[in-house]
């Protein structure tokens, strides 16, 4: 396995790691927009860029936790248009994996039924749940 | 030009609403319960218990947004959508604006909400929700 960046944040009692480059940039949540009417895990919509809405989901209830306090911050990922954000408590520092890490199964308590959660990364100081947010939508 | 709404306050929500299909905005004293309506004015089997008479029709009331009620000092806005009339209420209409350029409502936010929201104006610095009437309307007949 090549090297890569990748940089963690924490949501809760959970510290999660991505790749940096799907990071497009992290805001915070003060400007959000309530949605009358709206379901988890959709949390709000934020303005931003200009002329566009940011979906901002939580990140928990994507991976079927039911009742989680979300942070202030906001990760927004996704194409430049159609950008969406998933709010977290902490953002971490960028870290380099490669091939002298560990990567076990995630057996935690995450919902892993449409395989967005790649892996558990064994790092000193730590475990990383391994994200792919791509598929975080894929159910 | 940019296009006239009306906005009204429902809830913690300002809301817009395309000015060219606001019929009427009527006060409170304008509602009849149901027990109150003429003869044959409700429909066979309607449940609404709070109606407005409006250009020649019996209108029921239904809130604009999900979580708000109707009370003694709502306003009721009737909109009209083609020949179809509905009556919404709100808890204030603030007047009508022409709010900046819409920016849309996110296609992957659709399925968390069942409010059929268009996008969003900023008006006062403030976000004002813009409601695709036709859907409202068509969700209302539905419901």
């Amino acid at each position: 396995m090549a090297e890569r960046r990748l940089i963690s944040f924490t949501v809760g009692k959970y510290r999660f790691a991505v790749p940096i480059e799907v990071v497009r940039e992290v805001v915070n949540m003060d400007s959000s927009v309530p949605v009358p009417g709206g379901r988890r895990p959709l949390e709000g919509i934020l303005p931003y860029r200009g002329n566009m809405l940011l979906p901002v989901f939580s990140l928990l209830g994507l991976l079927g936790i039911k009742h989680e306090e979300s942070g202030n911050l906001v990760i927004v990922t996704g194409t430049k248009e159609d950008p969406l954000g998933f709010r977290v408590h902490n953002m971490g520092g960028v870290m380099i994996s490669g091939d002298n890490d560990e990567i076990a199964p995630y057996e935690g308590d995450l919902s892993l039924s449409h395989g967005a959660i790649a892996g558990l990364l064994k790092k000193t100081g730590g475990e990383l749940i391994l994200l792919d947010v791509d598929r975080l939508f894929d159910s | 030009m940019a296009d006239r709404v009306v906005i009204v306050r429902a809830g913690a929500n300002l809301v817009s609403l395309p000015f060219v299909h606001i019929d009427e905005i009527l006060g409170a004293d304008r509602i009849a319960a149901v027990e109150d309506l003429p003869e044959g004015a409700a429909p066979e089997g309607a449940h609404d218990q709070s109606w407005v008479f409006s250009r020649g029709s019996w209108l029921p009331v239904r809130v604009l947004l999900p979580g708000t009620s109707i009370s003694s000092s709502s306003q009721i806005v009737v909109v009209r959508w083609g020949d179809a009339g509905r009556a919404f209420a709100v808890d204030q209409v603030l007047g009508i604006e022409a709010p900046g350029e819409m920016a849309a409502f996110p296609e992957r936010a659709h399925p968390y909400t069942d409010v059929p929201i268009a996008g969003v104006r900023f008006w006062k610095k403030g976000p004002v929700l813009e409601l695709d009437l036709s859907r409202l309307i068509s969700l209302d007949s539905k419901s």
